[in-house]
């Protein structure tokens, strides 16, 4: 417990330690409530410049004046309350697929410490070298069997930790999905994904195809190597189910302090080979996540390509019709 | 009272503007084959070569011609791009009779030089009032795959688009179905027409099309960076006529920048859909895009991006201009961008540093391509 409390302090002193920019990597700062049809209303009504309540043709930019072409229902030449209500509830359709081009990416998860092509993509993109380049791999090699030692051990300590928590045969499936996060370490896909003719966002997505079918929602969770959504999916009690979560995100809170430590000490130990400014570079791209495309661009609605976690999707807006 | 005599004289004022053009025209006026007539900005006169320039078979680099890039080409298969066509179009496109009062053509605010942008901001229309957003670059406009235009892509195909800043009451004040009985008594059109379609038959269904192909034929594809593709397997290889920082700069550009602005092919720096990228935090406050026009409250925020083909000329930068060096618009990226709700799962923080930066710039502006932006068949034929 102790070690779980000095994890935060950890967190901050690396914080307060670093550079600018070596601020916890990967963090994003959470995005605020998703924008609503009411948000659309209070956009509209903001443009009411006499504060009649209504939004006037003439009260509009040129661009939105269409607007009440399209909503003006009783034809007094503006739009009430209401009628903007209705115009927000029926937005206007998405005009298809969008020239069959659909946006697949991934986007990397939370790792502890960036996988080898990473590393090596950054390496490649300082441009060095070849015999600094080489004596640069070097140091990545000889660093690899301390990251694995570090890693073996936080995983050691996860597994024992959740032996209290799920079956054996629950473990046997947990340590699968760690297995396949280990190889492939990306989110789940950003974007939509159509199910039965509608778009959803993947979570809701995965919700609906999981639905009625437990044992399918284990295969999925397996598939996307979601341990999170593989405990949901086991049915324990809330406490045991709280108790599991709050093991996960330790783990993962440990992780990342590890790999705040490991990416500083290969950096480090990149002293003697790489310049000030060059190691700089580098400490940045390793911590940078940037999205990455999922091979060339797939067709939409096809099926989730098997094992891998990635899910082929529409383009995440299709092509509005041109406004009348 | 002095309120009504005011209104009265402004009135008279705008009747005498409105009504000098036509009395002009009335006049007879010397006949010239090269000389405009009365209604044309004065003293212009027009000058074609006497073949057309060649815009229809240009001959492209391979990476253009390589299927996934040769997918994103826009062109209906009912308005090709033809020699004649485009020379119309590219008449109409520096006409100032395509405004109310004859004082700006869509070449005033979509400069050559500055790859068919404003370099100022915002752009003044026939009145002189400001446009609120950025003229966007018309370069490379036959590569976007959705065939969606405008920042907020409400314009339909190009056909649709070309002819809404013509009517648009700040841009160019001008109702399109006026433009035939305008152009018709200028001598030069109805000949114009004729090589373009056919018969001299002046309509706006062929003035938009003219416009089109002309738009279309803007394509840009000779930069330091396609002779460098041209000579290398892939674009992922250094190139040999790039330096140190301009390869680190592609390097980091394919690895950060691609997956948005060079997706699934190499020639095309164009996104394939409308994104939001963080630029403001609130969508009930700032200019919002796409939703405005669907009233998708997901699309809020969300803006098309033009092609980064050029971009160093492009300046000032993003859909309101906010930006005016590459440098801040790399800033932007490296920050992540703005907590809008609506904000790209894409934008992640990416802490660029200086030199990342610099070399980003670097790469970016091998994408100039000084041929296209001093071409003569896409400069003003009106001396």
């Amino acid at each position: 417990m102790r070690g779980i409390r000095v994890i935060p302090l950890v967190l901050a002193a690396v914080a307060v330690a670093g550079s600018a920019q070596s601020q916890v990597a990967f963090e994003r700062v959470a995005a605020p409530p998703a924008a609503t049809s009411e948000d659309i209303v209070a956009r509209l009504l903001s443009f009411d410049r006499d504060g009649d309540g209504r939004v006037a043709r003439d009260e509009l930019n040129e661009r939105m004046k269409a607007l009440v072409t399209r909503g003006d229902a009783d034809r007094d030449g503006a739009l009430d309350g209401n009628e903007i209500r209705n115009l927000a509830r029926t937005p206007m359709p998405a005009a298809g697929p969008g020239a069959g081009f659909p946006g697949l990416y991934q986007v990397p998860m939370d790792t502890w410490f960036p996988d080898r092509t990473h590393i090596d993509g950054a390496l490649a993109d300082l441009k060095l070298a070849r015999e600094m380049y080489k004596r640069a791999l070097a140091v990545v090699e000889s660093h690899e069997p301390r990251v694995d030692a570090v890693a073996r051990k936080a995983r050691g300590e996860l597994l024992r930790q959740m032996e209290s928590v799920l079956t054996i045969e629950q473990l046997g499936e947990f340590q699968t999905v760690l297995d396949r996060q280990r190889t492939r370490p990306f989110n789940t896909i950003a974007g939509l994904i159509r199910v039965s003719g509608a778009r959803h966002d993947v979570g809701t997505a995965l919700s609906i195809a999981d639905r009625g079918n437990p044992a399918a929602a284990v295969r999925q969770s397996l598939m996307a190597g979601d341990p999170d959504k593989l405990i949901d999916h086991y049915g324990l009690p809330p406490e045991q189910n709280r108790e599991a979560h709050a093991v996960l995100d330790r783990y993962r809170a440990n992780l990342r302090t590890l790999g705040q430590g490991e990416r500083a000490a290969l950096v480090e130990r990149m002293k003697d080979v790489l310049t000030a400014e060059q190691r700089d570079d580098f400490r940045a791209a390793l911590e940078r996540r940037s999205a990455v495309p999922v091979g060339l661009f797939g067709r939409p609605g096809n099926a989730p390509a098997r094992g891998t976690g990635v899910i082929s999707i529409a383009p995440p807006f299709a092509a509005p019709p041109s406004v009348p | 009272m002095h309120g009504r005599i005011a209104t009265l004289t402004v009135s008279a004022w705008v009747l005498a503007v409105a009504l000098l053009p036509s009395w002009w025209s009335s006049m007879p006026q010397a006949a010239s084959a090269q000389t405009a007539p009365s209604r044309a900005t004065a003293g212009r006169t027009l000058r074609l070569p006497e073949l057309p320039y060649n815009y229809s078979s240009i001959d492209l680099p391979a990476h253009f011609s390589e299927p996934t890039a040769r997918g994103f080409d826009n062109t209906p298969r009912d308005n090709p791009i033809t020699d004649h066509g485009a020379t119309l179009g590219r008449v109409l496109f520096y006409d100032t009779r395509l405004s109310a009062n004859d004082t700006v053509s869509c070449g005033s605010c979509h400069v050559q030089a500055h790859a068919f942008v404003d370099p100022n901001r915002y752009s003044r229309g026939f009145e002189g009032r400001l446009t609120d957003r950025h003229a966007m670059s018309l370069v490379n406009l036959r590569y976007h795959p959705r065939g969606r235009f405008f920042w907020d892509e409400r314009g339909g195909n190009l056909e649709a688009m070309v002819l809404l800043p013509v009517e648009n009451p700040i841009e160019m004040g001008l109702d399109p179905d006026t433009l035939p009985g305008i152009l018709a008594p200028d001598a030069r059109y109805p000949d114009l027409f004729r090589r373009a379609f056919g018969d001299p038959q002046i309509t706006k269904d062929r003035i938009a099309r003219a416009l089109a192909q002309f738009v279309r034929s803007m394509v840009s594809y000779q930069s330091k960076y396609d002779e460098g593709r041209a000579a290398a397997r892939s674009a992922a290889d250094d190139f040999s006529n790039f330096t140190l920082r301009e390869n680190r700069g592609k390097a980091l550009f394919l690895r950060n920048c691609s997956v948005c602005h060079l997706p699934g092919q190499e020639a095309h720096f164009v996104m394939v859909s409308t994104a939001n990228s963080g630029l403001d935090d609130d969508p009930k406050s700032a200019d919002g895009g796409v939703g405005d026009v669907t009233l998708n409250p997901r699309e809020i925020g969300q803006f098309k991006s033009p092609s980064l083909r050029n971009v160093k000329f492009t300046t000032p930068y993003m859909h309101d201009g906010r930006f005016s060096t590459l440098a801040a618009v790399i800033d932007h990226y490296s920050s992540g961008g703005r907590n809008h709700p609506n904000r790209d799962v894409r934008m992640l923080p990416m802490h660029f540093t200086r030199s990342v930066r610099d070399a980003l710039v670097a790469f970016l502006e091998t994408l100039t391509d000084t041929r296209f932006l001093t071409d003569p068949k896409f400069s003003d034929p009106f001396e």
